[in-house]
């Protein structure tokens, strides 16, 4: 709380110049003066996700470092006709020397009702009159909480079930709800007596038996079932808390994410650079070979220039040795190969002659097969040697190993700058709240289906017993026991009650739906749509001028639809009255913050705007209701922890 | 709204309890409707389902 010694608020009391708007930034006390006039009532205040603040962390930190630990809130007002005056004061207990938890006060609440003090045990009662705490939530509204109501559009949504009992409650559904309750109760009660009663009537003991039975069946359901409530809703709040953490450090998880997965890549550059560099080491060995390949490529070419000559002089030999081998065939056989005949001497003599000057010429060139495979085994030996480039493929490898290490200083640079931002954060710890949170969800799933199952069991045991019920009545019902009688009366009455909540429901909805259309006609900008259409959730549907559903919503839509709602609800719930509001405009354009504007004062008794510069810009963003505004105020910094709340002229 | 809702409701289910029960029964829970502890109305409720039967008897007699 950053107000410290004496801060005051007058609220407009004219009919028309009923607006209150209260100017402040974000941090400066805004939500806080809404806490404390919900302190005064109900005595606790609202941190995010609607959860209690501790009383212990209330009071201003300035005073409390100075010993002053006293916080005090008192609200005049007028209620049917009545004059009020409300004041609630918590003290530090005096034993205690620095308070650590809400028990470390005592807490008082004094209300005069017209100038009569009203006793301490009936305050909460008096205000519950007016002004039900149930219903508070839309009369004492944060716009923070705005976005919570688009869960309603979400079928069974845990946030949006229990707006909708909120809404309910907002909307005297209780009066029925607990009716049914209570004649549970009491029927249960009768159905006892009579059971007590037939177990006398022959032939009924076994249906009391059953009964009896059912009833041990049921109570342990109950049992069950109360007990997993109590459960899911601590594992929510455990959750919850969690994620309150969690979303503060969530920029320090991402760094986190991000720096284990540059470590990841570093390492694997590391391994790259090692495993190139052995490469190159090896391939470095090899490097004298690339000195000698000039000589090598010379002693290669001349290899292969006399590979070509041998081969020039062995198929000249080759040529040679077939036509002797022709010759001798011809001599051998003496016999013309054509026409068959005995050859002719002058032939014969001719053709030995031919064959001494070709045996002749054979003797002149040397076999050079041995010398043809030596010079082809030379010429692979300094192919090997030569290889495919030892040096190209070390330059590849440096400039691989270039543009590596640049990469490595890099992410190397850039893990140093994630350590340094997020030094001093137990990212250990961060992970380990996301995993609990994990656990903590998936807890919250299991406990969700158990108590669906009990639920269901619970009907089925109301079923039976209704059914038992019914035998006995009708079997005893001629004897007109005690017990019967008010087992028929009470369960006429629960019947009737049971059906009663869905026809109240049904009809609420329409009412809703029409008042919430109304307000969004008024303060949408967009004159095409034809209204809204609620859920069973109270959820409301935008509707475009063809009837069809708005599918895709802006964030801005979204809130106007949920202050319809609010503003809906409002009216449905309870008597006109004061509605105070916290950062209602946050992601509204001006056209429709205009709207809304015009349109607040005319939908309650009073209307209190806790609002920053961002929202509303001064006096000409609020020249459309100059005339509605009953007092304008500024919460002005002192110090961080003390503001003080200042007239606006 | 909600008494609407009851007396039309017990019209179809249970149209033998009289009117005018049905809405001393409403009264009590529309005054505790806020209150957590239970006990008192169904006290309340309960007193008054006596008091009917006693009534219906008597008036049988």
């Amino acid at each position: 709380m950053p107000y410290k010694g004496e801060a005051s608020l007058r609220f407009p009391t004219d009919e028309v110049r009923n607006t209150l708007i209260v100017f402040g930034d974000n941090m400066r006390g805004k939500t806080s003066l809404l806490n404390s006039i919900r302190w005064t009532f109900y005595n606790y205040a609202y941190g995010r996700h609607l959860r209690p603040i501790p009383l212990h962390l209330m009071p201003n930190r300035e005073s409390a470092a100075e010993g002053d630990w006293t916080m005090e809130v008192r609200v005049e007002f007028e209620a049917g006709g009545s004059q009020y005056d409300l004041r609630r004061v918590a003290e530090k207990k005096a034993l205690v020397s620095k308070p650590e938890r809400p028990e470390d006060f005592t807490v008082t609440v004094h209300m005069k009702k017209d100038g009569a003090a009203i006793p301490a045990s009936e305050i909460d009662t008096e205000i519950n009159r007016f002004a039900p705490e149930k219903v508070s939530r839309f009369f004492l509204f944060d716009g923070e909480l705005l976005q919570e109501y688009e869960e309603l559009l979400i079928e069974g949504s845990d946030q949006g079930r229990k707006i909708k009992e909120a809404v309910e409650q907002a909307l005297g559904v209780p009066a029925l709800t607990n009716g049914r309750d209570d004649l549970y109760t009491i029927l249960k009660r009768a159905q006892k007596l009579q059971e007590q009663e037939a177990a006398k009537v022959k032939g009924m003991e076994g249906i009391a038996e059953r009964q009896r039975e059912w009833y041990v069946k049921r109570e342990s359901y109950e049992t069950d079932l109360r007990e997993l409530r109590i459960r899911h809703n601590d594992v929510r709040d455990q959750r919850l808390e969690l994620e309150d953490d969690l979303e503060r450090y969530e920029a320090v998880f991402q760094q986190k994410i991000e720096l284990d997965a540059l470590e990841r890549k570093r390492d694997e550059i590391d391994q790259e650079i090692k495993t190139k560099s052995q490469s190159r080491l090896d391939l470095a060995s090899k490097v004298w070979r690339d000195l000698l390949a000039p000589r090598l490529i010379a002693m290669r070419d001349a290899s292969v220039e006399e590979q070509k000559r041998l081969m020039v002089q062995m198929n000249s030999r080759i040529q040679i040795e077939t036509k002797i081998e022709q010759i001798l065939d011809f001599l051998r056989n003496a016999v013309c190969p054509t026409c068959k005949q005995p050859m002719e001497a002058g032939k014969r003599e001719s053709r030995e002659t031919d064959l001494q000057k070709l045996k002749s010429e054979l003797d002149d060139i040397a076999d050079v097969s041995q010398n043809l495979s030596e010079i082809s085994v030379h010429i692979q030996n300094i192919s090997k040697l030569l290889g495919d480039g030892v040096s190209a493929r070390i330059l590849d490898i440096d400039i691989d190993l270039a543009r590596r290490e640049h990469e490595l200083s890099r992410v190397e640079n850039k893990i140093e700058e994630l350590k340094d931002e997020i030094k001093g954060y137990d990212t250990d710890e961060i992970m380990r709240k996301r995993k609990s949170r994990d656990l903590l969800q998936k807890d919250e799933t299991r406990l969700s289906l158990d108590i669906e199952d009990r639920e269901a069991k619970i009907a089925e045991a109301d079923r039976e017993l209704k059914a038992l019920s019914q035998r006995m009545t009708d079997d005893v019902s001629k004897s007109s026991t005690k017990g019967t009688q008010m087992a028929k009366l009470s369960e006429a009455l629960y019947d009737s009650f049971c059906q009663s909540i869905e026809e109240l429901r049904s009809a609420l909805r329409q009412q809703v739906q029409a008042k919430a259309s109304d307000a969004f006609r008024q303060m949408s900008t967009q004159q095409a749509y034809q209204g809204l259409q609620i859920n069973e959730n109270y959820g409301l549907k935008i509707i475009d001028h063809n009837g069809e559903e708005v599918a895709v919503r802006s964030a801005g839509a979204e809130q106007i639809v949920a202050l319809s709602l609010i503003d809906g609800l409002s009216r449905s719930g309870r008597a006109a009255g004061p509605v105070v509001m916290d950062t209602p405009f946050g992601r509204l354009d001006m056209k429709h913050r205009k709207n809304i504007l015009v349109y607040l004062p005319k939908s309650a008794s009073q209307i209190v705007l806790f609002v920053h510069d961002g929202e509303i810009r001064g006096n000409d963003d609020l020249s459309s209701i100059a005339h509605r505004i009953g007092g304008q105020y500024e919460i002005r910094e002192v110090s961080p922890n003390h503001s003080s709340l200042e007239i606006r002229r | 709204m909600a008494l609407e809702a009851l007396l039309k409701s017990a019209k179809n289910v249970a149209p033998e309890v009289a009117e005018i029960f049905l809405k001393e029964c409403y009264l009590i829970e529309k005054e505790h409707q806020f209150s957590k502890d239970r006990d008192e109305p169904v006290k309340h409720l309960q007193k008054l389902i006596e008091d009917e039967i006693l009534a219906r008897t008597s008036g049988d007699n």
